[in-house]
């Protein structure tokens, strides 16, 4: 069993998460229904929760603010968004899972089941730093490290370490210029969300890369980017002028 | 007896003067001229002859004649041209006999009168004068006329306001140094002034008598000399100081007189009566008729005298005589076709051997040899007819000459001609004989074996060592004690008396480098510096003193094959040689060779063998078939003045250049590129000898080193690319004086008009123009493009707006909502929990996607299962199929966002929905052919037709919208992304279905 605070700036919500928690999650016990993040700050403070289901858009303080207000908190942290393209992003960087509201039971009995298996090792905290410095640095190019969510765990990656990244099925590899490789199960699709707000561009359907590191565009086979590191990758007809029109 | 004595002195006389030679060229031996009255030499250094015949231009090389043409008005008017002077470039002035003054074109060579029609009508213009100030003064039978910028004035008798003159009648003009006019009438003497503008007081002093003054002159120290046609004295010299004419009693009356001073301020006299005159300090020469053969000149009666600035000196009678400038300092001893045999010189005497018997002269003090008899009787009794050969002085034999004859040798005392035959009983000639370094004679016997004579015991011997060697007949030593022996027909033999070795030198054909010319060796030297220098009847040969080779002076093509006669070496080291061809000089150190010929006053042609003789002052003899020829070489006198260098004439592609006669005056032309072929014809100016002037060009900047040209005068210039030339050209008179480089001809070879400047600017401009066209256009569709863009961009906000406005089309929002709330009221919680979910999933998608402007195919695919699912939990009676082949990347492939979406509503609401009976089936089916992803949405509903039918008749037209605005999307699309997506609406039958096929290219 595990105790559960709600923090939400509207009754309703705060309302249909409880009743969904009941019904579905018969571990979680809710402690505490927050409308609003002065009275979150006071409940995390009183009741030391396991976890928070935490609302990113609030009015006056907002999730993230109040995550930075509670220093040194040990507890998970869930949280819900009905819609924010910024924030999403944000906790996509950190590799940090979300509820979308209206919450879908299924996404509410995975949370929960993630954050019970995880309850020993903590490492949604570090994600949550991360993530709290990348607000805090709120400008994109100041991001140069990004957490990926790996079969090993979580791995804070550096984006030049990144040489390109391939698709292997449903799951990605990330190759990084030591010459190791990461693999995520997630698609290519995910890591293009994340990584072409900054220097990284998908090529083909099977790759992205780093456009720090190609070394030359040859137009040889329609067209094969080759890596400093010697990688040659194929450059999709489409995708060809956009590519050439980023130097 | 005393008759022989008389007649053989006689005959001395008649045949041995000796004189500085000086002999005349005749020009008329080439070119047929009329009598002479004027010579003239023009700015640029023509000579002109005025004659009784027309005018006729001279360069050195040719004549050019202009006459009188009764068919060419623009011809002479006249016949008789009595003087000549140059106005400017082109224009000569010409007086004529009765005809009066004319101009001359000499670049066209046509007449006409000057300075106009009627100035000088039916008078003679006897002398004409260009002064320094460039006025024109023109003297005729009636008076003097200045010509100065177009103004005439005119002196006569008539007009003693203006000074006067003493006869109408002019003969001649003077300028002096002060730039005073003289002038001179039949009547006496006038003197023009600047200063005053007048014909100032004729000269009228007593002893000066008022006769025709016939010439003008000055000296080499500019006093001025008049001759006059006068019975006691004929030459008068001013004297400034007492500004009177005094006679100069030295030369004898009778005759006219003109005159000339030449370099050396020796007068020369041409008069009417004897020819030409020469006056020293104190002899005088005659050349006349008389002596026609000497001199090469053959008039009694002269008119003119004229010297040109290259020191020719030029007498016009009924010939055209020249005394060339070029002439040397040689001096010679005439005898009068009689072959020198054997010289000798001591400081009084030249001893020679002409035909027989043995002669002498004195030489002057001025080194002018006098003939002088000697006794006569003694020399006959003493030495028979022997024809001396060799002769030498040794010091050890008193003061005897010992000479060689065709048969004895002979020692001969100076003083007393007292002469001692050596007792020999030998044949033939002795034809050289030298002292060795025991004071023996060593004597080359030509028929003989060598023979010594030993002058203490005064006995002759053979020599034993050298019984080999046959017909002898030069020998030298060397300061080393080798004897060197030259014969006839046996090639060359040197002795080293120390080894006592005789070594044979021969020619051999199949060495011809490196072995002797000829086994005629006529002359052998033996140099200071070691080297032995052999002449033989081919050429010069030497060998040389280290490596003991033989080798053949290269003589050049011009002096091949040449007959060495003698070979001496000066006091400088240099050789010099009597040929059969004239006299050759060669410093072998300094690799100069220069040859002498009869036009550098050389008397021989032809040097007689072994006839030559350095004395102790070094000064050189050589005798040959006229006589000798004498000179100290440190003396030879060269002309120093360089010729003056023209174009001659001018020929493009084989045409002569132009009209211009006057090549003179040609100093720029203009070809096109076609004029590939340029020959110029060069002229240098000097006079003195016409084939000695030597030629060299360069044309810049093709050739910057000059070409030498040598004799030949013709440049041929091939193939000038367009551009600027310059000819730049020098010529050296025959003592290889050069001119300093003349700047002769600017050549513009224009270029063919593809090549111009203005064509290729234009062309240039062309191409800018034509450039900035291009870029202007191009910039002007980019601009078009970029607002067509623009516009697109517009068209598609707006378009984006109406889809999504479409999308959430308010009947399907309130429709879903009205199905959330029925849920409720039946209180199917679960569902109506579900609904809202798909419901809420599908707005966000919507607005996700709405955002972009390109979405991925699978985030489409997504928003439509979505919404498949909301719509078919509203109607529940119609089944959805979603196939995908899963070789598709649809998280890669790009389309615009809710491309799918409105067919997918079109097929339900009109398709599907309006199905009364049967099964109701929506498949979406993504595949992929070739390169194209395919997406068909197919509905087996009532077909487009029958929609239309119900919808005209029931539902509103906005029901269409969505396919609508997804073609018009597509488009805008594909415009904007230079994509081909394409769609395309199937109507098919039998079951009636509708089949929307989406075309997505894929190209990876």
């Amino acid at each position: 069993m595990i105790n559960a605070i709600i923090i939400d700036d509207e009754l309703d919500c705060v309302k249909s998460l409880e009743q969904d928690l009941i019904k579905y999650c018969p571990n979680v016990k809710v402690v505490a229904l927050c409308e609003g993040a002065k009275s979150g700050i006071k409940a995390i403070n009183k009741f030391k929760p396991n976890v928070i289901f935490l609302d990113v858009e609030m009015p006056i303080i907002d999730g993230f603010e109040l995550l930075e207000m509670v220093s040194g908190f040990d507890f998970e942290v869930i949280f819900t968004t009905a819609y924010d393209h910024f924030a999403l992003r944000a906790l996509k960087i950190s590799a940090i899972d979300y509820l979308l509201k209206p919450i879908e039971p299924e996404n509410l009995i995975n949370a929960v089941n993630k954050v019970l298996a995880k309850k020993e090792q903590l490492g949604n905290r570090d994600q949550i730093q991360f993530l709290l410095q990348h607000l805090k640095d709120n400008d994109n190019n100041k991001v140069n490290r990004i957490i990926l969510s790996t079969m090993d765990g979580l791995n804070f990656v550096s984006l030049d370490d990144i040489n390109y990244c391939s698709s292997d099925g449903a799951y990605s590899n990330i190759h990084l210029t030591n010459g190791n490789k990461l693999m995520i199960s997630r698609s290519l699709r995910y890591l293009e969300q994340i990584l072409c707000d900054f220097h990284f561009f998908r090529v083909h359907k099977s790759f992205i890369v780093n456009l720090k590191l190609i070394k030359k565009f040859s137009r040889v086979d329609g067209g094969l980017l080759i890596m400093t590191d010697g990688a040659s990758l194929k450059v999709s007809r489409n995708k060809r002028d956009e590519l050439l029109s980023l130097f | 007896m005393i008759k022989t004595i008389i007649s053989i002195f006689i005959f001395i006389l008649a045949c041995c003067t000796a004189l500085t030679s000086q002999r005349f060229d005749s020009l008329n031996d080439n070119y047929p001229i009329a009598r002479v009255n004027c010579i003239y030499q023009d700015d640029f250094g023509f000579i002109w002859f005025g004659t009784r015949d027309g005018m006729v231009k001279y360069d050195g090389y040719s004549t050019i004649h202009y006459r009188k043409d009764i068919n060419d008005p623009t011809s002479l008017p006249g016949q008789e041209i009595l003087s000549i002077v140059q106005f400017s470039d082109s224009i000569m002035l010409v007086g004529l006999a009765v005809n009066g003054l004319i101009q001359f074109n000499r670049n066209t060579g046509k007449c006409s009168p000057f300075p106009n029609q009627n100035s000088f009508q039916n008078i003679n213009v006897k002398a004409l004068l260009k002064d320094k100030k460039n006025s024109i003064w023109i003297g005729t039978n009636r008076g003097v006329f200045k010509y100065y910028e177009g103004k005439i004035d005119h002196y006569q008798k008539e007009k003693p306001s203006l000074g006067g003159l003493l006869n109408n009648e002019i003969q001649n003009f003077f300028e002096d140094t002060d730039g005073n006019i003289w002038i001179g009438s039949i009547e006496g003497i006038h003197k023009y002034s600047y200063k005053t503008d007048k014909i100032e007081n004729p000269i009228t002093n007593t002893s000066f008598p008022k006769n025709s003054i016939l010439d003008i002159n000055k000296d080499n120290e500019g006093n001025i000399w008049i001759s006059v046609n006068n019975n006691k004295f004929n030459f008068f010299q001013f004297y400034k100081e007492i500004d009177q004419f005094k006679p100069v009693e030295r030369f004898q009356n009778g005759g006219e007189f003109r005159f000339v001073f030449d370099k050396d301020d020796n007068l020369w006299v041409s008069s009417d009566r004897k020819g030409v005159i020469k006056y020293t300090d104190d002899t005088s020469i005659i050349f006349s008729a008389d002596k026609y053969k000497e001199h090469n000149f053959r008039e009694l009666f002269t008119k003119s005298i004229v010297q040109d600035k290259y020191q020719n000196i030029w007498v016009g009678a009924s010939d055209i005589y020249k005394l060339s400038g070029n002439k040397k300092n040689f001096k010679q001893l005439d005898t009068d076709g009689f072959q020198v045999s054997g010289l000798y010189a001591d400081e009084e005497y030249i001893w020679y051997c002409a035909k027989e018997p043995m002669r002498w002269s004195k030489k002057t003090s001025a080194n002018t040899p006098l003939f002088e008899n000697p006794n006569e009787n003694n020399y006959k009794s003493n030495i028979g007819n022997s024809s001396p050969i060799r002769m030498y002085h040794f010091e050890e034999i008193g003061d005897s000459l010992i000479f060689t004859s065709i048969d004895a040798i002979y020692i001969w005392d100076r003083n007393t001609d007292k002469a001692i035959k050596l007792p020999t009983k030998l044949e033939g000639a002795f034809r050289d004989f030298i002292k060795d370094k025991e004071n023996k004679i060593i004597i080359a016997a030509n028929l003989d074996n060598v023979q010594i004579y030993d002058p203490k015991a005064n006995t002759i011997y053979p020599a034993d060592d050298l019984k080999e060697l046959q017909t002898a007949c030069a020998v030298d030593i060397s300061k080393e004690g080798l004897q060197c022996w030259g014969t006839h027909e046996n090639g060359l033999f040197l002795f080293d008396t120390n080894l006592k070795k005789l070594s044979h030198y021969l020619p051999d054909p199949a060495k011809p480098e490196s072995t002797l010319s000829s086994f005629n060796v006529t002359d052998v030297l033996c140099h200071t510096d070691g080297t032995i220098w052999i002449g033989t009847n081919v050429g010069l040969d030497k060998i040389d003193p280290i490596t003991k080779q033989v080798s053949h002076y290269p003589f050049g093509t011009r002096l091949n094959n040449v007959f060495v006669s003698s070979i001496i070496e000066d006091n400088s080291g240099a050789l010099w040689l009597g040929t059969q061809d004239g006299l050759l000089f060669l410093d072998p150190q300094k690799d100069i060779l220069r040859r002498y010929t009869k036009d550098d006053g050389l008397l021989n042609r032809i040097y007689t063998p072994r006839a030559c003789f350095k004395d102790a002052e070094g000064r050189l003899y050589f005798g040959g078939m006229q006589g000798i020829d004498y000179f100290h070489p440190d003396e030879i006198g060269e002309n120093m003045i360089p010729p003056d260098l023209y174009i001659k004439s001018l020929k493009v592609n084989g045409k002569n250049y132009s009209n211009v006669v006057a090549g003179e005056n040609i100093k720029e032309i203009n070809l096109t590129h076609t004029d590939n072929y340029l020959e110029i014809e060069l002229i240098g100016l000097h006079m003195s000898s016409a084939n000695g002037n030597v030629y060299a060009y360069n044309l810049e900047p093709q050739i910057n080193e000059y070409v030498n040209l040598g004799a030949n005068r013709f440049i041929t210039l091939g193939k000038l690319t367009p551009g600027k030339y310059t000819l730049n050209a020098k010529s050296a008179n025959p003592d290889l004086k050069w001119s300093s480089p003349k700047d002769l001809l600017t050549i513009n070879v224009k270029p063919p008009f593809w090549l111009t400047t203005w064509f290729i600017s234009i062309s240039i401009l062309v191409l800018i123009g034509f450039t900035s066209f291009l870029y202007r256009s191009r910039v002007k569709a980019l601009r078009k493009k970029e607002s067509i863009k623009t516009e697109i961009n517009k068209q598609i906000a707006e378009i984006e707006m109406k889809a999504l406005r479409a999308q959430m089309n308010p009947h399907f929002l309130f429709n879903c909502l009205n199905s959330i709330k029925l849920l409720i009221s039946n209180n199917e919680n679960e569902k109506a929990r579900k609904y809202i979910n798909k419901f809420s999933d599908l707005i966000r998608q919507v607005l996700e996607n709405s955002r972009e402007k390109v979405i991925r195919l699978e985030e489409e695919l997504n928003s439509i299962e979505i919404y498949l699912q909301l719509e078919q939990m509203r109607f529940k009676n119609f089944a959805y199929k979603i196939e995908i082949d899963k070789e598709i990347p649809l998280d890669f492939i790009e389309i615009p966002p809710l491309l799918i979406q409105p067919f997918v509503e079109n097929a339900i609401w009109h398709g599907l929905m309006n199905k009364q009976n049967g099964e109701k089936v929506l498949k979406i089916i993504v595949s992929k052919n070739d390169d194209n992803i395919i997406i068909v949405i197919e509905d087996n509903g009532i077909g487009r037709k029958q929609a239309q039918l119900l919808k005209s008749g029931k539902m509103k037209k906005s029901t269409s919208l969505g396919t609508q605005l997804s073609q018009n999307r597509v488009m805008l699309y594909n415009e904007v992304f230079e994509k081909r997506i394409s769609i395309h609406i199937f109507d098919l039958e039998n079951p009636t279905r509708t089949r929307v096929e989406i075309n997505i290219p894929e190209n990876d």
